[in-house]
Order: structure tokens, then sequence, then C-alpha cells
């Protein structure tokens, strides 16, 4: 919590990301305490189990949010990993869309109706900022490189 | 897997879903692609801001050398008319000169 409190201000608009990563953690440390969630609440996650079965679910979900959030934690204070940024997001979004289709394939009712497509469309706009903070990366990167090579060549030529 | 068996799993495939999965992943790639697009957009017109004001120094200094080419063109034919003017009072120093000496000249010539 407190780093996340300390890299806030410096990524506003890395929000979303920290906050669907932190709920896919927790998705999927939950799907894979408890194996016997979906099958004891048939009617509700039937739908979800058609797509794939509960310990694939969890193990998505937890890697994927975990790598999401270390990608995130190192991004900008470490190294560059938007490109990690973009995968994660899309994976996250993949998630999300699963388990919207099988929730409304339950044909029950119920409030993740309401909360999934929303997380769905946070990822969809993860995956922009991401792809777009890819290139910002990779061209900042390329032009320091560059000038890094300059500025041997002028030592090179001074000695 | 036999072959009954492969059909029966074909069978049970919601194909709703696969085209869902299809239709997002879809997007989710013409979202990143437009990401990348316009951080590359940003990108060119933040560099075209930064050239704004070099630009402008760029053409006030060629401005200037322009109107320091004319000015040394106009010095250059002026000391050229100054030449000129300079030979023509040598020119007519020398004929006066040469008056002078004849009217000294007659003037002797008269008197005798």
């Amino acid at each position: 919590m407190g780093t996340f409190i300390k890299l806030y201000p410096l990524h506003p608009e890395r929000s979303i990301e920290w906050l669907t990563g932190a709920i896919a953690l927790l998705w999927g440390a939950l799907a894979l305490s408890f194996p016997e969630m979906f099958e004891s609440q048939l009617e509700l996650y039937g739908g979800m189990l058609k797509i794939m079965p509960q310990p694939l679910w969890g193990l998505m979900a937890f890697t994927g949010g975990l790598v999401r959030l270390g990608a995130l934690y190192v991004n900008g204070n470490h190294y560059r990993t938007p490109s990690v940024r973009v995968v994660t997001s899309f994976i996250s979004m993949f998630l999300w869309f699963c388990t919207t289709v099988g929730l409304i394939g339950s044909g029950i009712p119920n409030l993740g109706w309401a909360v999934y497509p929303i997380l769905m469309l946070g990822d969809l706009w993860s995956v922009y900022r991401a792809s777009a903070d890819a290139y910002e990366a990779n061209s900042a990167h390329k032009k320091l490189t560059e000038v890094a090579q300059g500025m041997k060549g002028v030592r090179a030529t001074n000695t | 897997m036999s072959a009954p068996q492969t059909l029966n799993s074909l069978s049970s495939v919601d194909w709703n879903v696969v085209a869902g999965a299809i239709a997002t992943f879809i997007v989710t790639v013409w979202v990143a692609y437009t990401g990348r697009q316009s951080a590359k957009k940003k990108e060119l017109e933040q560099a075209e801001q930064m050239m704004k004001p070099q630009a402008v120094l760029a053409g006030a200094t060629l401005q200037d050398n322009v109107t320091l080419m004319h000015q040394a063109e106009s010095i250059r034919s002026l000391i050229d008319e100054l030449k000129l003017n300079r030979n023509t009072q040598e020119r007519l120093i020398t004929h006066t000169q040469e008056l002078q000496i004849e009217i000294e000249r007659l003037t002797r010539a008269v008197s005798r």
C-alpha cells in the first residue's frame, strides 16, 4: 500500500491498472483457495465452468494479476516494462470478458453483470494507455541511446 | 479422440462465445494500435512545438544576413561612386592648373 501511495502521484493515469491488477490477484487467490466455490453454486457459476475449470480460472487471474502488479511497480522506477503491461492488460481484459460471458450465460441476474463489463472496459482503456506508454518509452530510449553513442564518438575523437 | 467424440465436443462449443472472444481480441488489438498511433502523433506535435522558436530564430538570422548583404552592396556602390568622383575632381584640378598656366602665358605675351 505504501508503494501504491508513493507511486500514485507519479503515474495517476495508471490507477485503473493498479485497481484491476489487484482485483485480479485477489480474485485468483480466492478461486484457488476455495476450489469447490464454482461447483457449490453451479447455477451462478455454471456458465463460467463451461468455459474452463475453476483452477484454471484461478491460476490465470492470480498469475496475470501478480505479473501485472510487478510490471506496474517496475515500470518507470527500475526498468521499462510497458510491453508487459500491454500483455497483462490484455490477459486481464480477456479474464473479465470470460467472466462476464460466463455470468450472463448462467441466466441468473446477479451483481456481477454490473461490475465485470466495466472492469473489461477499464482494461481496454489500460491497453490503450500501456500501448501509448510502450511507444513513448521505446522512442525515448532510442533517442537516449543515439545521444549516448554520439557522445562516445565525440570523446573518441577528442582523445 | 474418436471422430464422434470430436464432433460431440465441437457441438458443445458455444460459438457465440468464441465469436465474442474473437471480436474482443480484434477490438483490443485495434485499441492497442490506436494508442501507439496517438503517442506517435503526440510526439510529432511536441517536436513541432519545440522546433518553432528555433525556426523563428533561424528565420530572423537569415533575414538579418540578407539585410547585411544588401547594405554591403550599397556601401560598395557608394565607394565606386566616390572613386569616380575623385577621378573627376583630379581631372578638373589638372585642367584648372593647365588653364592657369595658359592664362599666365597669355598675360605675359600681352604685356610685352
